[in-house]
């Protein structure tokens, strides 16, 4: 048998070891790349939705097309939230439109606000929106009084401006300023598409025409309320976190992340589930 | 070994290396100092935020300066001076001598690689060290939050004590010395390729500038998880108050296995190249 020479050996312990160390390191997906598996529900659970259901194809998106709607409301019944916001509902037929197709005992309100449509939905009756925000009050975001099981609950949706980080900072900053405003609640829950996106290892100025604006106005937030879908992945298009469900210290999160291969169409995000416990805290 | 230490210190290239790690200091402290005034009581137009005074200490301005020297800086300095090393030697007809001597190419190749990570060991310490004295004396030190967002260092809220911040420090030495082993390796592959020591800079310095770029931008999701340059910080994740050592050791693996794989390859080169 040839001695072997030893440059031979060096390189087989190199080619070896990257072969050993790739396996180990590549072996399993980063989290991120799983999808939310919704858990199996508890009575005590709330389960909260936010989907911006509209679509790609020109600059500034275009709203909910009417064929996807019974895809929409069949995508709600099987996720099955207590709490759902949708963005870029087209208008307040269309909003009707869904609402017939979810039938009973869902019920909501469609409210326009910074000249774009929220349309908060629960699938039964215990809720209200606060005077101000029926009808629409252009330049805030909406507002919904929910009761769970008769503990009170503050949830504002939102839809951030795409364009503008100041704007953004301003609608969401206002958003968690009256959200931490309202009275007489025992927790707290902001949703929406914030279009902002924090990701840890790519540019985010590509998106952005303030960068670092965004990520001041994320860190507001999360000094008074906590990101429920941190690190579970990205929510829209083009592998970017739009969309999250922000929860105050009351509120443990069970789990929470987005929903893939619920998209049909063009639409551009998925849908963002978060699943929620009242804590003792 | 010590003929190689002997050369490498009368290249200059540490000298190079040294002096442009203390301008980029410099450059940041100016930087992080005047940001920090603005942002903290300077004429910022009103806005929703949440920096305050207490955010920058010297712990923060080390991170800073730790975090885009690592990213940028660093990584050009491991791929030059893994380039210089056999095509440096080639260049100025120096390899021709050495291959002459009672000295198999394996040894050679090895020491060139590791005085070359001793180099990077050196450089990588002295940088971070330098970094905390001036972050020290200069801002003042105190305990380290880290917020989402910020120089991508993390996903969620982080606050260390100064003690906690200075241990992951401590931890991330050799860590990002891992993380520039690519470069390196790289470096050195592209080296046993080329006649010229410039050239070989010049490839290798391109080369990790398209992969860092490409890992980057988000239509590359795909691709990004085979760049090395996709893990060059993956050293961040000890900058937490509780450190996932399970994905610290999984992208180290990652970083180191492209090193190996590169050393390889270029051990190969340059065992079968002919030397004129």
């Amino acid at each position: 048998m040839p001695r072997l020479s030893i440059p031979s050996v060096t390189e087989f312990i190199l080619f070896s070891l990257a072969a050993a160390l790739a396996i180990i390191g590549f072996e399993s997906p980063p989290d991120a790349d799983r999808a939310y598996q919704l858990p199996h529900r508890i009575e005590e659970q709330l389960r909260v939705m936010t989907w911006n259901v509209g679509r790609k194809g020109t600059p500034q998106g275009q709203p909910l097309a009417a064929a996807d709607i019974p895809h929409v409301a069949e995508t709600i019944r099987s996720i099955a939230p207590d709490l759902l916001f949708l963005q870029e509902i087209e208008d307040a037929a269309q909003f009707d439109q869904l609402l017939a197709q979810l039938g009973d005992p869902w019920q909501g309100a469609l409210v326009s606000s910074q000249g774009r449509r929220i349309a908060m939905l629960r699938p039964r009756g215990d809720w209200r929106v606060p005077r101000k925000w029926r009808g629409g009050r252009d330049g805030s975001s909406p507002m919904i009084y929910i009761k769970e099981g008769h503990i009170p609950i503050a949830a504002i949706g939102v839809h951030a401006d795409a364009f503008s980080a100041k704007r953004r900072n301003t609608q969401i900053g206002e958003a968690v300023a009256e959200l931490l405003r309202v009275p007489n609640v025992k927790a707290r829950i902001l949703v929406g598409d914030l279009n902002l996106d924090l990701d840890l290892d790519k540019r985010r100025d590509l998106f952005s025409n303030d960068d670092h604006l965004d990520v001041e106005t994320y860190n507001y937030v999360c000094k008074h309320l906590f990101d429920a879908g941190v690190g579970t992945g990205s929510t829209a298009d083009p592998d970017r976190r739009l969309d999250y469900i922000f929860v105050d210290a009351h509120l443990a999160v069970v789990g929470a992340g987005p929903i893939r291969e619920k998209r049909v169409g063009d639409m551009d995000h998925d849908p963002v589930v978060a699943d929620l416990i009242l804590s003792d805290r | 070994m010590r003929l190689e230490l002997r050369k490498l210190m009368r290249s200059g290239r540490p000298l190079v290396a040294g002096f442009s790690l203390v301008v980029f200091l410099l450059l940041m402290l100016i930087g992080f100092y005047t940001y920090a005034k603005t942002e903290t009581g300077g004429s910022a137009e009103f806005r929703y935020t949440f920096e305050n005074q207490n955010y920058f200490n010297g712990l923060t301005f080390a991170l800073y300066t730790c975090y885009f020297g690592v990213s940028l800086l660093l990584p050009i300095f491991a791929s030059i001076e893994g380039a210089s090393q056999i095509a440096g030697e080639r260049a100025s007809g120096t390899l021709s001598l050495l291959l002459t001597r009672p000295v198999s190419r394996s040894r050679l190749f090895l020491t060139k690689a590791m005085l070359s990570i001793v180099f990077l060991v050196a450089l990588v310490g002295v940088f971070m060290f330098v970094t905390l004295v001036v972050g020290l004396f200069a801002v003042g030190w105190g305990d380290l939050d880290l917020y989402p967002g910020v120089m991508q260092m993390t996903d969620r809220p982080q606050h260390l004590t100064q003690g906690q911040a200075l241990v992951s420090f401590l931890l991330a030495w050799p860590a990002i010395v891992i993380a520039l082993l690519p470069s390196l390796g790289l470096s050195v592959l592209v080296s046993t390729w080329s006649r010229s020591a410039l050239n070989a800079m010049g490839v290798s310095v391109s080369l990790y500038l398209v992969f860092f770029l490409i890992s980057q931008v988000h239509f590359f999701r795909d691709l990004r998880p085979f760049l090395f340059t996709s893990y060059i910080v993956y050293w961040r994740a000890l900058f937490q108050a509780s450190i996932d050592w399970a994905a610290i050791s999984r992208d180290g693996a990652k970083v180191l296995a492209y090193s190996a794989l590169f050393l390889g390859l270029a051990h190969y080169r340059f065992r079968t190249r002919e030397e004129l």
